[in-house]
């Protein structure tokens, strides 16, 4: 029984990734390709944050920070003449070193002194984005040179994309069965008790954050690289970072599959549902007035009422839905 | 040049005033809750748009508006979000209220955002362009009474936190939460009475800085990061320290122009706020007093 | 935090109903008219492949956020020009030998960069659209244009003007809009003319403070290239750049009154220009010019200043007075349909969507390596622009002249340059309060 629901859930994984791989090579240069890529984007963001925000319990406010790093060491290194696909790697180096300079001491602060200082920290570095103008072409941004087919470079990302979430997908199962991921999960409960168990908190934290900016900074270079231009203003702004947060806590802070949930539905919310215009008593409403009601409502219900997200939810109603069949069964059927 | 720094040095008392204001809401709150109050921010922009609405809308005196009208509906709101948001995650691990109140905060920001859209405001009173010298350095009138009423307003709450029976519970509550339940004190109730306190200090405090500052839905933000580094600074036990950690802050700041870009200006705080948090995360009070404990020794 | 969550703005109750709804019922009635005259003259159009049913041109303004005012200004021009070409029964488009209704898709980026793009990449793979006219701001532009140009589909438009958005050899990007560098210059010859007629000394004592932004940057090129050529006329005492949407000036300007400067020439927004200009006259600074560059003359500054916007100078792509009969008849026009003050956005965006038309017309094609030859080689006359003549250099962005205003007391703005639009004479220096 348990086996078939296993190889069940298995296929069902593989048809979707099957199904993934295949949306540019039917509909190539549509705008389902964009949208892909995008998504892919998104959903990296949000499993790297839950490897601080959820697995070692540490809210960050600042991971923006990362993303932006990432995506201007890409851009910076490709100007000065480094190879597109090497400025990759180097642009997840780059994060992970930056987070190592602040997470070294910011990581002994413990929970809400942490998130306030992430705020901090991040305000700071895009203060200093803008105006280190030699380095960072300062407020202007930077252009990236248009690669001469468009179409094929394109088609390239989106399976780069691709690979990106799968790799930070596999890196998330991984951390959460291994010791270092149930290291984290007992910092998340009690600090001090699993410092008394022989966790050496910081560098636990440290690791897990270095890890996270890594993904996060690869995510911006691949971001900087597909869109060809950068600025301060985006790749350093608050409102990724508020997006990085609202992402894995809608669809289930700490656990696997809620942040690549709550990735898909906000993209798709943000795509599909915030164009929409909707005409009541005579009044034109643009959906996309009310996002940050709708989402910070969200994050209060469900912290007031599910503090596993979508994902506990659905946890709960597919445990309500089992024990009413168990009930049935148990019932004889009388003829 | 010392007359410049005469003229950056009254420039930042004059802030400090309304730094004060807006911090010792937050330092409240924090102290009689240990709940960090992410809508902190929220309460401060709704604060200027009421006043907005009061003094351009209704033709309202400024300073009636902000001082008699706005700090009563903010307490009333700060009640209503304890009772709604806070209470029910008390006894949760402290990031939920944190994560709470930030969502309130972006909810606060979309309904500034649907009902005053999201165009930059300012307001110009009849005293925004009075000025007069003092020696050689010329104060604006606006500013002064801004700061001026700011002060006067934390004077009066010091009153009321020593003197009257409600004051000193709160006190007690910050102090020692279980000890006061177990004297007698009804700490949910006081729970309230200083969350409402802390929004109506915010409310009040954005009503103010509306008077100098232009504001939009996103405003707020950078003022509860400033006032987050003043509690950090001064400690949230006493009024000397919130007024100590504004005056430095407002200080660093101010002078830092004379180095750096203007724009650079926040970097300052921000850098103040996180190695405050790092190397002294009691406070100045508790740097006083290690020294003052080791020279006992 | 000055500008890091871009949301939504509120409805406007006043306003026409939304862009896109509206569009698509006026399309819906103008298929039903165009099936009707199709019945009839199908008989005449043998020759030509069929036609489409329309031309789709679409955009991505900020409607809400930061932008959201002058976003709204250019929704209005695009609309009143579609609205006027579709009154005509369309664009005639030779290859079909008949007229095509516009059919105009508008779409809100909330002022932030990612979701333009976003947009535009949806514009042209989702909805299929035939032509694009542009944003609004010179960093959404920026990072927009890449959209447009990678998709090689013709783009115009009239709400970026910084030479950076030019400066990248891009072939299918035309602005409207001349550089910045040129609207400095522009300010530091008419400031020279001043000098010549004794009403400014030299070498004039300079204090510049520029948005940072490549607009910004741009502004100050502009400045520092005109003093470094005559340093006989003009000294620099103070250069710093300022965040957009900064709510505290004061640290900046204390530093500017310490420069002890002649002249007060900035490059910064509306929101920006009043607060600077408030906290000015708040802390008591006097200067004998004072500009915000592009800024300093809209009513909307003149509301919220009052008497404190007195006197300031600026330099502009347009303006409402320009003595010209079709931009007089723009003005009334424009004035009688939206009941506002018709400033040089909606002007800029009506003249851009009248461009691209022409340019569709002219390509005689809906091919959109045809649209882009002739925007290239477009050379439109009886334009409302100043000069106007919309022609576009080989980088895509025009070069016309700009002309400077002045806010006089109890008057309002006023022409003052160039000589052959000037409708007053400048006050020189700003008397003191």
């Amino acid at each position: 029984m348990k086996g078939t629901v296993r190889t069940g859930r298995i296929l069902l994984l593989l048809g979707v990734l099957i199904f993934l791989a295949l949306i540019p090579v039917v509909g190539r240069g549509t705008y389902y390709q964009h949208l892909g890529f995008l998504t892919f984007l998104f959903i990296t963001l949000s499993i790297a944050w839950n490897l601080v925000g959820g697995y070692a319990g540490q809210i960050s406010f600042g991971h923006v920070v990362f993303f932006g790093i990432g995506a201007y060491t890409t851009s910076i290194l490709w100007l000065r003449g480094i190879p597109q696909l090497l400025t990759i790697p180097l642009a997840g180096v780059a994060a992970a070193l930056y987070g190592l300079l602040w997470g070294w001491p910011c990581l002994r602060l413990r929970g809400p002194y942490f998130s306030i200082a992430t705020i901090g920290v991040g305000e700071a570095t895009r203060l200093l984005a803008l105006n280190l103008e030699n380095l960072t072409g300062g407020a202007g941004g930077l252009t990236l040179p248009t690669p001469e087919d468009i179409r094929l470079y394109l088609f390239g990302f989106y399976y780069m994309g691709f690979f990106l979430m799968l790799g930070s997908l596999l890196i998330s199962a991984a951390i959460r069965n291994s010791r270092f991921g149930l290291g984290l999960f007992a910092i998340r409960m009690d600090e001090d008790a699993a410092e008394a168990l022989g966790v050496n908190a910081l560098s636990y934290k440290i690791l897990a954050l270095m890890l996270s900016a890594f993904l996060v900074g690869v995510g911006g270079s691949l971001y900087a690289q597909y869109i060809l231009y950068i600025d301060p203003g985006t790749v350093f702004g608050f409102s990724m970072s508020v997006n990085m947060i609202l992402m894995p806590i809608i669809g289930g802070i700490g656990t696997l599959w809620g942040p690549v949930l709550g990735a898909v539905i906000f993209t798709v919310i943000q795509d599909r549902i915030m164009t929409l215009s909707l005409n009541l008593w005579g009044f034109t409403f643009k959906l996309v007035q009310f996002h940050l009601l709708v989402y910070g409502a969200l994050l209060v219900l469900i912290i007031l009422f599910e503090p596993r997200g979508l994902v506990g939810l659905a946890e709960r109603a597919y445990r309500s839905v089992q024990r009413w069949r168990q009930a049935k069964a148990m019932v004889p059927t009388t003829g | 040049m010392t007359l410049n720094l005469a003229i950056l040095f009254v420039s930042a008392v004059l802030v400090a005033g309304v730094y004060a204001t807006m911090s010792y809401g937050l330092a409240l709150i924090f102290g009689v809750m240990k709940v960090i109050n992410l809508s902190h921010a929220g309460a401060i922009m709704l604060g200027a748009y009421v006043a907005y609405v009061l003094i351009v809308g209704l033709k309202m005196n400024p300073f009636i508006a902000a001082v008699v009208v706005v700090p009563p509906l903010f307490f009333l709101l700060g009640i209503l979000l304890e009772r709604v948001f806070v209470r029910p995650v008390r006894k949760a691990p402290p990031i939920a209220s944190l994560l709470l109140l930030f969502g309130v905060w972006l909810m606060m920001q979309n309904i500034a955002y649907i009902i005053w859209t999201g165009e930059v405001r300012t307001i110009t009173t009849p005293y925004t362009m009075m000025r007069f010298n003092l020696g050689a350095v010329p104060i604006n009138v606006n500013r002064l009474a801004v700061f001026l009423v700011g002060v006067f307003t934390l004077l009066a709450l010091h009153q009321f936190m020593t003197r009257t029976y409600l004051g000193k519970a709160i006190r007690a509550t910050a102090q020692d939460s279980a000890a006061a339940k177990l004297a007698g004190i009804n700490t949910d109730q006081i729970d309230m009475v200083a969350f409402g306190l802390g929004t109506a200090l915010a409310g009040m405090a954005g009503a103010l800085t509306a008077l100098i500052y232009a504001f939009d839905p996103n405003f707020g933000g950078s003022y509860m990061l400033k006032s987050f580094c003043i509690v950090v600074l001064g400690g949230v036990e006493s009024f000397l320290g919130v007024a100590l950690g504004s005056l430095i802050l407002a200080l660093a700041e101010t002078l830092s122009v004379l180095w750096i870009r203007a724009g650079l200006q926040d970097f300052v705080s921000f850098v103040i706020l996180v190695l405050a948090l790092l190397v002294m995360p009691g406070g100045l009070p508790e740097l006083f007093q290690r020294r003052f404990a080791v020279r006992q020794r | 935090m000055s500008r890091e969550i871009k949301y939504p703005q509120s409805f406007k109750p006043n306003c026409p109903k939304g862009g896109v709804t509206k569009v698509i019922q006026r399309v819906r009635i103008l298929a039903g008219l165009l099936t009707l005259v199709m019945l009839g003259s199908s008989l005449g159009a043998f020759a030509a492949p069929p036609a489409p049913k329309e031309i789709v041109i679409g955009a991505a303004l900020p409607l809400t956020g930061t932008f959201a005012r002058e976003g709204g200004y250019f929704k209005d021009g695009y609309e009143m020009a579609v609205k006027e070409v579709n009154e005509r029964g369309g664009i005639f488009v030779k290859e079909y030998n008949k007229r095509i209704p516009v059919r105009l898709i508008l779409y809100d980026d909330k002022s932030d960069a990612t979701t333009s793009v976003s947009l535009y990449e949806k514009l042209v793979t989702e909805d299929k659209v035939h032509a694009l006219l542009g944003g609004y701001s010179t960093p959404l532009i920026q990072a927009h244009t890449v959209v447009p140009e990678k998709y090689k589909v013709p783009y115009v438009n009239g709400g970026g003007a910084s030479t950076a958005i030019y400066a990248r050899g891009y072939k299918w990007i035309f602005g409207l809009l001349a550089s910045i560098e040129k609207l400095a210059i522009t300010l530091m010859n008419w400031i020279a003319s001043q000098q010549d007629a004794g009403k400014l000394g030299k070498p004039l004592r300079i204090a510049i403070a520029w948005e940072n932004t490549s607009h910004g940057k741009d502004f100050q090129k502009g400045i520092l290239d005109k003093a470094r050529a005559s340093p006989d006329r003009f000294t620099i005492v103070f250069d710093e750049p300022f965040e957009i949407g900064s709510k505290d000036f004061t640290p900046l300007l204390q530093k500017v009154k310490a420069a002890n400067a002649d002249a007060w020439l900035v490059d910064a927004r509306i929101a920006d220009a009043i607060l600077m200009q408030r906290q000015l006259t708040e802390l008591g600074l006097y200067f004998q010019v004072i500009s915000y560059g592009p800024r300093g003359t809209e009513k909307a500054i003149r509301d919220a200043l009052g008497p404190a916007a007195d006197y300031i100078v600026s330099v502009n792509w347009w303006h409402r007075d320009l003595p010209y009969p079709q931009a007089r008849a723009f003005v009334r026009k424009y004035e009688e349909t939206y009941k506002k003050p018709a400033e040089w956005f909606p002007a800029l965006a009506y003249e851009t969507a009248r461009v691209l038309f022409r340019a569709i017309e002219k390509a005689g094609s809906l091919d959109k390596a045809k649209i882009r030859d002739a925007l290239a080689k477009m050379d439109m006359r009886g334009s409302i622009v100043v000069g106007q003549r919309v022609w576009f250099g080989p980088n895509g962005q025009i070069d016309n002249d700009y002309v400077i205003m002045q806010n006089l007391p109890g008057r309002g703005p006023v022409l003052v340059y160039p000589k052959y639009v000037a409708l007053g004479e400048a006050v020189v220096p700003i008397p003191k309060r």
